[in-house]
Order: structure tokens, then sequence, then C-alpha cells
């Protein structure tokens, strides 16, 4: 009888505290997951020198930053991405032993710990130091993509929920909102990886296309470096197509990739609530997979939403807030190498094609419009030549 | 007894990536007092000058 079997479980119940395993039950799991995370980051505690990021590093120092930026971080070596690679390495050539199953599971506590911890990441005051018309710009690139992805995934016939996966990681322009998006969507493991890849690959095209194109338009370079943290994927590809375009360009897309980054959760809120709303709506309909299982709003995601109303009033300050996101990092760390672990190869490929070919028009068509969006403020006087 | 993968499935049938039910719930309610707790005691110590 395990917490998994529901009606088993509904009858031990006692607290919420019933749904967690016992210490000796989950100790090989958390260990793995512990080994992976201390050898693919660089974690706060952990004097560890030889982990996958340093590795990266390394290798970034023998091949020399493209366009100022570190080629690893434009291959998106962050602490998601480098122990969801480790623990898909490790699962594929070792697999995964029975007894580190019921540690692994911890992933489920982990995700709503690590996204609350996450939101006094996103003080939106600060943004506003931007102006009031590059937010603006922002806060409709962040909708427009991410309504525009989900009707592009419809009308490809795209699973909705691996459409939904990549419409939060493109609108937000940062694929760790995919994997923020898997327990509230209710997506598959290979879904998220699948997603997560393409939004990579297709940012590596964007990289290139967007400074040529600009060039065309003769766009100034403080404008590139809006339009390149709006249209390029995640932040290191952004700051390297903008360096790409003009140095100017370059320490201009730092600084508004601040408006990018604090309007995020909104980009993963709002397709939740779409994709939440479209299946109360059609519950009898077998194709409507996204966020199946879910019976109400969660609770735990109006404490995230709390969380950051309360960053957004300043009430969290250095170096509490420093202190949160070491203890994200952590948390982030453990669960992607439980992920990494849960998938085969088999599983990142299983989605197919589709999803890059959803990116790929959603992505061109964001680039276009931001491109004229940017070109018609200039004209227009709203932002400066 | 349904086996989707040997990455997430014991030889029992247990499926640590099945996440559902009242189960979820909980897991979920312990994840975000979890976090809750710690939100709270860092800004509360920094708060009171503890650090």
């Amino acid at each position: 009888m395990t917490p998994h079997d529901v009606s088993a479980y509904g009858r031990t119940r006692k607290s919420i505290l019933s749904s967690l395993y016992g210490y000796g039950e989950i100790l090989p799991g958390l260990l793995a997951m512990l080994f992976i995370g201390i050898f693919a980051n660089n974690l706060p505690g952990v004097p560890n020198p030889f982990t996958l990021e340093n590795l990266f590093a390394w290798l970034d120092g023998v091949v020399g930053p493209l366009h100022h930026t570190p080629l690893f971080q434009i291959l998106n070596s962050n602490f998601v991405w480098n122990p969801l690679l480790l623990g898909l390495l490790v699962g594929n050539v070792f697999g995964v032993p029975d007894s580190w199953k019921r540690g692994l599971s911890l992933i489920h506590m982990l995700m709503p710990l690590g996204i609350i911890l996450l939101a006094p990441h996103f003080p939106i005051g600060h943004a506003f130091k931007l102006g009031l018309v590059p937010m603006l710009l922002c806060v409709a690139a962040l909708l427009g993509t991410a309504g525009l992805t989900l009707l592009l995934a419809r009308l490809c016939k795209v699973d909705d929920r691996h459409g939904a996966v990549i419409a939060g990681g493109l609108c937000t322009g940062d694929p760790h909102a995919c994997a923020i998006l898997m327990p509230l969507i209710k997506a598959k493991g290979g879904q998220v990886v699948n997603a997560a890849a393409g939004l990579v690959v297709f940012g590596l095209v964007a990289m290139a296309a967007m400074p040529v194109l600009a060039g065309w338009l003769g766009l100034p370079e403080q404008a590139f470096g809006l339009a390149a943290v709006l249209g390029v994927g995640n932040g290191a590809q952004a700051t390297s197509a903008a360096f790409a375009y003009g140095y100017e360009a370059g320490r201009y897309a730092g600084w508004f990739d601040v408006g990018r980054l604090v309007i995020m959760p909104a980009g993963f809120l709002s397709v939740f609530s779409v994709m939440f709303v479209r299946k109360l709506r059609h519950q009898a309909d077998p194709d409507v997979r996204a966020t199946r299982g879910i019976d109400r709003f969660p609770v735990w995601l109006g404490v995230f939403v709390v969380c950051w109303l309360l960053a957004c009033l300043h009430l969290f300050h250095e170096p509490a807030r420093h202190a949160m996101f070491v203890m994200v990092k952590w948390t982030f760390s453990l669960a992607a190498a439980s992920l990494g672990l849960s998938l085969s190869w088999r599983d990142v490929l299983a989605p197919g094609p589709r999803g890059l070919a959803v990116i790929a028009m959603a992505g061109i068509i964001r680039m276009a419009a931001v491109l004229a969006m940017v070109a018609i403020c200039i004209k227009t006087g709203l932002l400066p030549q | 007894m349904h086996r989707t993968t040997t990455h997430t499935t014991t030889e029992d049938g247990f499926d640590y990536m099945a996440n559902t039910g009242q189960a979820e719930k909980d897991r979920d309610a312990c994840g975000m007092l979890l976090a809750v707790a710690i939100i709270a005691a860092l800004t509360f110590f920094q708060y009171l000058g503890l650090y």
C-alpha cells in the first residue's frame, strides 16, 4: 500500500505529512538527486570544484566568448539545465534502481517549494525605471507571444500540454518556464525537455537573424537592445545578438532585460489560466489534456502570486532575497536531477518535430512584430532615435 | 499492473512521476508550507536585525 495508490492513501491518511515517505525509503533517491545536483552546479555551501558548471565555464574560457557572451550560457547552461542533462545521462547510461524511486518522488514537493521561493525574485518596480513605453512593449510581447503560440499549437494539432509549455517558455524568453509550467499543466517530462531544447535551438537561429533584420530597418543601437530582449530567446542569446549589432546595443540589452525578467510570472500564469479555463469549458473533450486533474486554482500558486505582489511592494530586501534565491537553486537542482532521471531519450524525442515547427512559426512572427513595433515607436517618437 | 516506463515505474507498479488526487494536494501543501516558513523566517530575521 503506497501513497501513490489513491484509495489506499485515503484510508491511511492522517495529515498532509502522510504524503511523504519515511526517511529510510527516500534516502537512496535523495542521495542520487543530491550527488547529481552537487556535481552539476556550484551550489552554495558545497565546495565541490568538479561540477558540470565549472567544466562549461572552463570550456567557455577555451572557446572564448561569442559577442561578449559565454557560449555555454547561450546554450542555456544554468542551474536547471545542468542537473537535468546529468540526470538524463546517468539514467540512460546506468538506469534508475527501484530503490531510488520513493526519494525521487520528492520532485512533487520540491516544485511548488522552488516556484514559491522564486517569487521574491521579480520586483516589478525596478523595471519601470526603464520607462513606460519599453515596459508596455515587454508586456505586449509577452502576452502576444503566449496567445499566438497557443493558437499555432492548436492549429498544428500539437498536444495541448506540449503547446502550453512551449508558449510559456517562448513568451517569457526563458526555457525554465517550461519546467515551472510542468506541474501546473500536467505536462509530461519528455514534452518539457523537448520544448526547452526546441526553444534553445530556435534562439540560436533568432540570435543570428535579428541583427541582420534590424540592420535592414536601420534601428538605432539602443532600440535594438530592447528588440533583442523581446524577440530572440534566453537572456544570454539576446545579449549576444545585441552585441553582434553593436556595443551600445549589447549594453542596452542588459539594461532592458530587467523588463523581461520581472514580468515573467505573468507569462506562465497567463498560459496556465488560459489552459485551465479551456479545460473547465471542455471537460468532456478527450483532446483537452492540459491541467487535467487540477479541479480548482491551486492554493500554492495563489501563495506564489501573493509573494510576487509582496515582492512588487518591496517587502523583501537583500540579503534575505539572495538567501531565498540560493534556496531556489538548491530545490530546482534537486528537482531537475529527478526529472532527468525519469526520462529516456525516447521520451524526449516522442513529441516529434511539430513542437519545433510551432516554436519556429511563433518565433518568426514574434521577431517581425517586435521589430515592427520598435520601428513604429521610433517613427512616432515614443522611443528615442 | 500498468508499466509506463522503466525509468519511473518499479517492479510493483509504483510510478514516482505519477502525482494525483489527495496525495498530490498534500505534497503541494507540504512544499507550500515549507516555502512560506523559509520566506517568513528569512524576512523576519532581517527585519529584526538578526543578520
